[in-house]
């Protein structure tokens, strides 16, 4: 039997197998197959192609960012980010020699913190993440530094390490307009400033190259390579004047300086008024685009400083933050019993961030403030253009006013009085009591209407980024806007703009009316350097008259000539303009009490020139001061402003011209004498414009001081010597601070010294008029005949409040 | 009349003889007939007087449609070979034409082979069937002495060969030949236990020592495919396969790697980049060929990609090359390859020869699926070349063999089954 063909059950279980493995196993395979290859082939074939192309990104450039005269400001260069595969750090073949694993990944951890001035416990963590094919250990980092690590780490034999382009911001100037341009982030897209505003069209579009790669990154045929080029962004031409916004940084430093007790530093704008360009911007402190987020001005970080022992006080710990955190934060600067509690390492990087914020805030554009008596103005130029006033008319101020249903008289500046005032005495002696009576008259309809119709309640529209729009009392609420809110209102009070609007506003009331939309761009570029767009100047509306504007172009010219604004004089130059001392609403504190101790005002001073044909308006404010402190615009502000256009105007090309009472201040040019006798040198002098004194008694003149060709001031005496020559010792400058300018005057003459007098106009100097700053600095040693510069400023009359 | 399988099945069994020479008349009478009685019982003892007189059948040509379907799967084979080792070789061993030469000496080797082999009796086996049985042990064992040469975790080779490869076709012999010896035997629990479980459990325990899954997977499935078509009660899988599931269930909740290797096998694209790589590379290969494939050498997963694409994954590759339709021709080509075989076994002339075809094509079948299902992710992953196709000295020349023995089978096959073509 065993021997025989198969039986019958063999034959059927052999059939039946048959069956199992054709039909069911294949069958299953096929139906897999159709449903793989047919069904599901978008999804296989899309996974295939992620899989087998690589996609790199072409980082476009970002474009520059030009001043007006095509002085880079910001411009991008290649710089590298350094990645690790931990994974490929060890070396095996190494491990064999009997170099430990641990030995090689601290080696490497060495290098790298040594090279790119890390901190090694955090470098050696990342190194020694072996799961890992991906950590980033800088970004950022400079081609020369790169390479030098590139041969520190062939030298050690380390491997792992590898680059990804990428580019970096340079701002050239440092902290220099850094409110307007703002920063980048690691990304490379625009934080803050224009570079934020500006993002897209600075940014440009990333090119791509698909390759199909192998399963070991090797590129396959080229001819399977798609390119696409990378769009390089368009560079901005800026209406910025890096000299002039110079003028304004460095005038605004000394501002800050001279008024330490500033808590909102000091700010300024310099606009051109007929085109509404924006010619220099600043606030200060300020900070420094390239490294934004490191604090280092002193002031911020004295507030960091308190703001966060404040906080821990609070927490109750007592620790010693270093300065460290202060200035770049991060967890590990923090004391390690801080670190621990969360909530207050929480609470500091909130404080932080905070302080950040601040720095990188643009508070012309961002911030609102009551305007204070700049916005007089505003009240003035109303009523004229309404022909509601006139310069005929005469306004009584007694020291206070009663308004409406208030109960307290509403003060002037002057408590005693102004007495009988023209309208022009009005505003330059700044007086509150006529400008309610004028409001009055006006009426709270009107007066809302101009003040929208001068662009107030809405944002300006300048190309900068977080604009504000001011706040202003709620027209449908009598308890907030009736005839006492319109009273406060016509001297700028309880209600607030930017200052950026201010002196738009101003800008319009000194270019026959014209409201214009001011901007910081000029022209955007092309990568290849053409012109894609400029802007032109945006009219928005005439808002007064040509003749009401003549009037307060006269009328802003006596305020600075003889009124609150004399400090912002600046010989040889029609300056008008108007002082501000705005109070601030004082802050309270979650129950409802004041939490200052004393009032705190906004020292401004918003100065156009030259009045005959008005081409720059520059505002100062110095914000956020306490009562004890000096505050008055007038005092303070106005000197600035001063300073600035004495700067400008010239850079600008405007000549200046002196009028009679400005001869003292008129400069000339010594002409030589040496060798005439006294009789011909004193002819030559007579006509150049000079007086004379001798020193000797030789019959030529051996010797003169000044020398010839140099310039001093019209009123200074040229020295003769007759058979000596001049002393070459040098001579130390005495300090002239608190003098008069006479005073000044004759000092220096003992000493063989030129008096160049700056500020208040000769025909407004006092017995109060003082040198208030003098250069150079006392105790500096000089060549006699030298020149010396002091700034007189006067604190009487002065007061606008 | 034409004869068929249901008259051979009546009771009243016919005259063989008779129907060769009613109905075969053609059949070449120059071929000496095989004293096949002699050949099987020599080595044993106590042949049973019957077999001396049973009636004996003829060598005559062998099948044809094996013959031909191997040599279109070996030369397809090696097209698809070619194709998806070329970017391997020359990235890993820097040469393009590394595997395909080799491969070719290989199946120029085995196509002598198969007809040498189909030459020889295929009751010669029998003959050796302890001899073999020792050797492979023996092999298995020293594959696990340090002789043996271990590549990425495991140690199957020793010498260039794989021992598993003569275990399996050791199973084949001793299996059919223990049944062709004693058919009661099987029929018991106790007769399945010695020796068919004693070799099963000897070799799965060498195997799992390697360790060879896969190898473990196939010599099991051979050894249960002979024990059923040789008679084995059915109703024994019912406790295996509960044993089985159980095992299996067990291993899934005690083991977190076989929970993680569970879920890869059903998502191998979570972890596309870890565990699930080789499966979600094949799969993207297949699926991206479409319909019609993205045409031949131009696939894009065999660059490096895929992980062997010479060997296991290799018709990954010839599915993305050829689409649906290709890879539909090339399973055509397999299942009627294997078709054939169960014929043969069917048509043999003893239960030895039944269960020898019966094994062998059970063994091309099962190495088959098993390939195509993991590269389709029907099962998980496991190591399963697929015959004809994948690159490997060794296995190439066993089944090529294994072929000749079929063939040697074929010539055998009673004229009945044969007259149905």
């Amino acid at each position: 039997m065993a021997a025989k063909g198969p039986n019958n059950q063999m034959r059927a279980r052999i059939g039946m197998m048959t069956l199992a493995f054709v039909v069911l196993g294949f069958g299953l395979v096929g139906v897999r197959l159709l449903y793989m290859q047919v069904f599901h082939y978008d999804f296989y074939s899309q996974q295939a192609a992620s899989l087998q192309t690589r996609d790199t990104f072409i980082t476009p450039n970002r474009g520059k960012i030009y001043d007006a005269n095509m002085q880079v400001l910001a411009e991008s260069a290649e710089v590298e980010r350094i990645v690790i595969s931990p994974k490929g750090v060890v070396d095996e073949a190494k491990v064999n020699k009997g170099i430990s694993a641990q030995a090689q990944q601290q080696t490497l951890a060495q290098i790298l913190a040594d090279e790119l001035s890390l901190d090694y416990d955090t470098v050696l963590a990342k190194v020694q993440k072996t799961n890992s094919e991906y950590e980033i250990i800088a970004q950022k980092v400079d081609k020369d530094v790169s390479k030098e690590l590139y041969a520190k780490l062939d030298e050690a034999g380390c491997t792992g390490v590898y680059s990804e382009p990428d580019t970096k911001r340079y701002y050239q100037q440092g902290s220099f307009l850094s409110a307007v341009l703002g920063y980048v982030d690691n990304d490379n897209n625009g934080a803050y400033g224009l570079e934020a505003q500006y993002n897209d069209v600075l940014s440009g579009t990333a090119g791509r190259i698909v390759r199909v790669q192998n399963a070991q990154n090797q590129d396959m045929t080229p001819e399977t390579e798609q390119y696409i080029p990378a769009q390089d962004g368009d560079s901005l031409v800026l209406t910025i004047d890096s000299d002039i916004q110079n003028f304004l940084e460095k005038h605004l430093e000394t501002a800050l300086a001279d008024n330490p007790q500033a808590r909102d530093g000091v700010s300024g704008i310099v606009m051109n008024v007929k085109t509404g360009e924006v010619l220099a911007m600043a606030s200060l402190p300020d900070y420094d685009p390239n490294s934004s987020y490191t604090i280092t001005d002193e002031r911020y970080i004295e507030e960091l400083k308190t703001n966060v022992q404040a906080a821990l006080a609070e927490a109750g710990v007592t620790a010693e933050i270093s300065d460290k955190y202060y200035q770049e934060g991060g967890l590990a600067n923090l004391p390690e019993s801080v670190q621990q509690n969360e909530e207050l390492v929480d609470k500091l990087t909130q404080i932080r961030s905070q302080q950040l914020y601040k720095m990188w805030y643009n508070p012309v554009v961002s911030d609102t403030y009551e305007p204070g008596s700049t916005f007089k103005l505003m009240t003035v130029a109303t009523a004229y253009e309404l022909g509601l006033t006139s310069e005929q008319d005469t306004y009584y101020c007694g020291g206070s006013l009663m308004v409406g249903d208030w109960s307290q008289p509403i003060r002037c500046s002057n408590t005693s009085g102004h007495g009988t005032q023209t309208l022009t005495e009005a505003l330059m002696n700044s007086c509150n009591v006529a400008m309610m009576q004028i409001a009055a008259k006006t009426g709270m309809d009107r007066f809302y209407e101009f003040y929208k119709a001068f662009g107030l309640t809405e944002k300006t529209g300048i190309d900068l980024p977080n604009e504000s729009s001011g706040i202003f009392f709620d027209l449908n609420d009598t308890s907030a806007w009736n005839e006492v809110s319109l009273a406060v209102a016509s001297f700028g009070q309880r209600f607030k703009v930017t200052p950026l609007q201010e002196l738009n506003m101003v800008c319009a009331i000194v270019d026959d009316g014209k409201l214009k939309q001011p901007y910081v761009v000029k022209e955007v570029l092309g990568s290849d350097g053409s012109v894609k767009s400029t802007t032109e100047t945006n009219v928005i509306r005439q808002v007064i008259s040509e003749e009401t504007s003549a009037y307060m172009r006269e009328a802003m010219e006596a305020v600075v000539s003889g009124g609150t604004g004399k400090n912002a004089y600046v010989s040889g130059y029609r300056i008008g303009g108007k002082t501000a001392t705005s109070e601030i609403l004082p802050e309270y504190d979650d129950e409802g009490k004041v939490i200052d101790t004393e009032d705190r005002y906004t020292a401004s001073f918003i100065g156009v020139a030259p009045m005959d044909d008005p081409q720059i308006a520059v505002l100062v404010s110095i914000n956020d001061l306490p009562e004890s402190a000096p505050h008055g615009g007038g005092a303070i502000a106005a000197p600035v402003v001063g300073r600035i256009m004495e700067d400008v105007l010239p850079y600008i090309g405007v000549t200046p011209v002196y009028s009679d009472e400005e001869n003292d201040r008129r400069e000339l040019t010594v002409p030589s004498v040496i060798g005439s006798t006294e009789e011909q040198a004193a002819a030559t002098l007579a006509q150049a414009g000079f007086e004379y004194r001798v020193v000797g008694d030789g019959d030529t003149v051996t010797d003169q001081v000044p020398s010839s060709g140099v310039r001093i001031p019209a009123s200074g005496k040229v020295i003769l010597y007759m058979g000596e020559s001049k002393p070459t010792e040098q001579i130390s400058v005495p300090d002239l601070t608190g003098l008069t300018p006479d005073e000044c005057r004759s000092t220096l003459e003992e000493y063989g010294l030129y008096l160049k007098q700056k500020g208040v106009a000769s025909s407004q100097v006092t017995g109060s008029t003082t040198a208030s700053k003098q250069s150079p600095a006392a105790g500096t040693k000089v060549n006699i005949g030298a020149v010396v510069t002091v700034e007189f400023s006067d604190t009487t009359n002065v007061n606008d409040r | 009349m034409a004869s068929t399988t249901r008259q051979a099945r009546s009771p009243r069994r016919p005259d063989p003889r008779r129907r060769i020479d009613t109905t075969r008349p053609a059949l070449r009478p120059d071929r000496a007939p095989v004293p096949r009685d002699a050949a099987v019982m020599h080595a044993h003892a106590a042949p049973p007087a019957r077999t001396r007189t049973r009636s004996r059948v003829r060598a005559h040509a062998w099948d044809m449609g094996v013959f031909s379907t191997v040599l279109l799967l070996l030369v397809i084979g090696l097209i698809a070979l070619f194709s998806a080792s070329y970017s391997n070789a020359l990235f890993y061993q820097g040469s393009a034409t590394y595997f395909i030469s080799r491969q070719g000496i290989n199946a120029a080797a085995g196509v002598v082979a198969m007809i040498v082999i189909s030459k020889i009796s295929y009751k010669v086996y029998a003959r050796f069937y302890k001899e073999l049985m020792w050797l492979s042990l023996i092999l298995l064992v020293l594959v696990i002495t340090p002789l043996g040469t271990a590549s990425k975790g495991a140690q199957r080779w020793l010498f260039g060969f794989q021992p598993s490869e003569l275990a399996k076709i050791t199973v084949i012999v001793c299996f059919s030949y223990w049944i062709a010896r004693d058919t009661k035997g099987i029929r018991s629990f106790k007769g399945l236990i010695k020796p068919y479980g004693f070799l099963l459990v000897a070799y799965i325990v060498l195997l799992f020592l390697e360790p060879h899954t896969s190898a473990m997977m196939i010599i099991c499935g051979l050894g249960v495919v002979i024990l059923v078509a040789g008679g084995m009660r059915l109703w024994y899988f019912g406790p295996i396969l509960v044993a089985g599931a159980g095992i299996l269930t067990a291993f899934y909740f005690a083991f977190e790697h076989v929970q993680e290797r569970f879920s890869v096998w059903l998502d191998p694209f979570s972890n596309m980049r870890g565990e699930g790589w080789q499966g979600a590379m094949s799969q993207i290969a297949i699926g991206s060929g479409g319909l019609f494939g993205r045409g031949l050498g131009k696939g894009m997963q065999k660059h490096l990609y895929l992980p062997e694409p010479q060997n296991d994954f290799i018709f990954s590759s010839w599915c993305e090359e050829m689409g649906l339709i290709g890879a539909l021709l090339v399973l055509l080509l397999f299942a009627y390859l294997i078709f054939r075989g169960f014929r043969i076994a069917r048509a043999a002339p003893d239960k030895f020869s039944c269960l020898m075809a019966t094994g062998i094509t059970a063994k091309l079948a099962i190495q088959t699926l098993m390939n195509l299902f993991v590269i389709t992710g029907i099962i998980p992953v496991t190591g399963a070349s697929l015959p004809f196709f994948s690159y490997g000295g060794t296995a190439l020349l066993m089944q090529m063999g294994e072929m000749g023995i079929l063939l040697n089978i074929s010539r055998y096959a009673r004229i009945e089954t044969r007259a149905e073509e």
